[in-house]
């Protein structure tokens, strides 16, 4: 399948176009409208950025957390467990984006509320 | 005034993200569920076209309390804010009504909700067999990975 990778090429691309022409653009021509849509689009990478790479540490999580909170169970218990959080693997991850998503959105407005 | 509607686009952005992502599992979870029922539709002769409405429906569903909600809170939140910001108590006036430009951007968030979140539920649920769907003596789910 290419889709994948030419739809990453195109933002890499992009992103590329954003940072060294058009933020020194809008920096010359003291164009502030330009400068904050371009900030716009760089928060909004670094939090769904942010987030996918968080959600990259569920797998290690899960056993951390079979491991420490059940640590009084048998080993074959706790490997039952874990087949049923492979079984589930799908919506634990959808769960764990939203979790995540919900969470930064929620430290970013404390943040700009700060600010 | 640019930052803060920088920081109200953002939200904008981030609830509409985060609610996609919740009707999308919300919809998988009742397709991975109903699979057998769906099943017996398509084979008592459903069409695509009409399970497709069927799920669109089902996603919509979870959008409109949102949109009545809205229409109803409208109305007090716009005069709480004008006299807040404004200090002024406003009479009942054309003010209080959102202008044509935030019903449409509304209306238009309403729709893509759930078009966005129905794509790939519905290409699932399409693209499963009848004979699979039907099949009650085997479990949907697998507890099996395979790496190769």
């Amino acid at each position: 399948m290419v889709l994948p990778f030419l739809v990453f090429g195109s933002i890499c691309v992009i992103f590329g176009m954003t940072v060294y022409y058009f933020l020194p653009l809008s920096l010359l021509t003291q164009n502030a409208q330009l400068l904050l849509q371009i900030f716009f689009f760089i928060l909004l990478g670094l939090i769904v950025g942010l987030t996918l790479l968080a959600v990259n540490l569920r797998g290690f999580l899960e056993k951390v957390l079979i491991h420490v909170l059940l640590f009084w169970e048998r080993a074959s218990m706790r490997t039952l467990v874990k087949k049923n959080l492979i079984a589930h693997k799908k919506t634990n991850k959808l769960t764990s984006v939203i979790y995540a998503l919900t969470l930064g959105c929620i430290i970013f407005l404390i943040e700009a509320a700060n600010l | 005034m640019l930052l803060i509607g920088l920081v109200f686009d953002i939200m904008l952005i981030m609830f509409i993200m985060i609610s996609v992502l919740l009707i999308y599992s919300l919809l998988m979870i009742t397709i991975e569920t109903q699979t057998f029922n769906t099943g017996v539709m398509r084979m008592v002769g459903l069409s695509g076209k009409g399970f497709v409405a069927m799920i669109f429906i089902q996603a919509v569903m979870f959008v409109l309390p949102s949109l009545i909600c809205a229409g109803v809170c409208v109305v007090p939140s716009l005069w709480y804010i004008y006299d807040k910001v404004e200090g002024t108590h406003l009479d009942w006036s054309d003010e209080l009504l959102p202008g044509w430009n935030a019903v449409i951007q509304g209306l238009i968030v309403g729709i893509l909700i759930p078009a966005l979140s129905a794509i790939i539920p519905i290409q699932r649920a399409l693209s499963k067999s009848l004979v699979d769907s039907l099949n009650v003596s085997r479990s949907q789910t697998q507890g099996i990975v395979y790496t190769i």
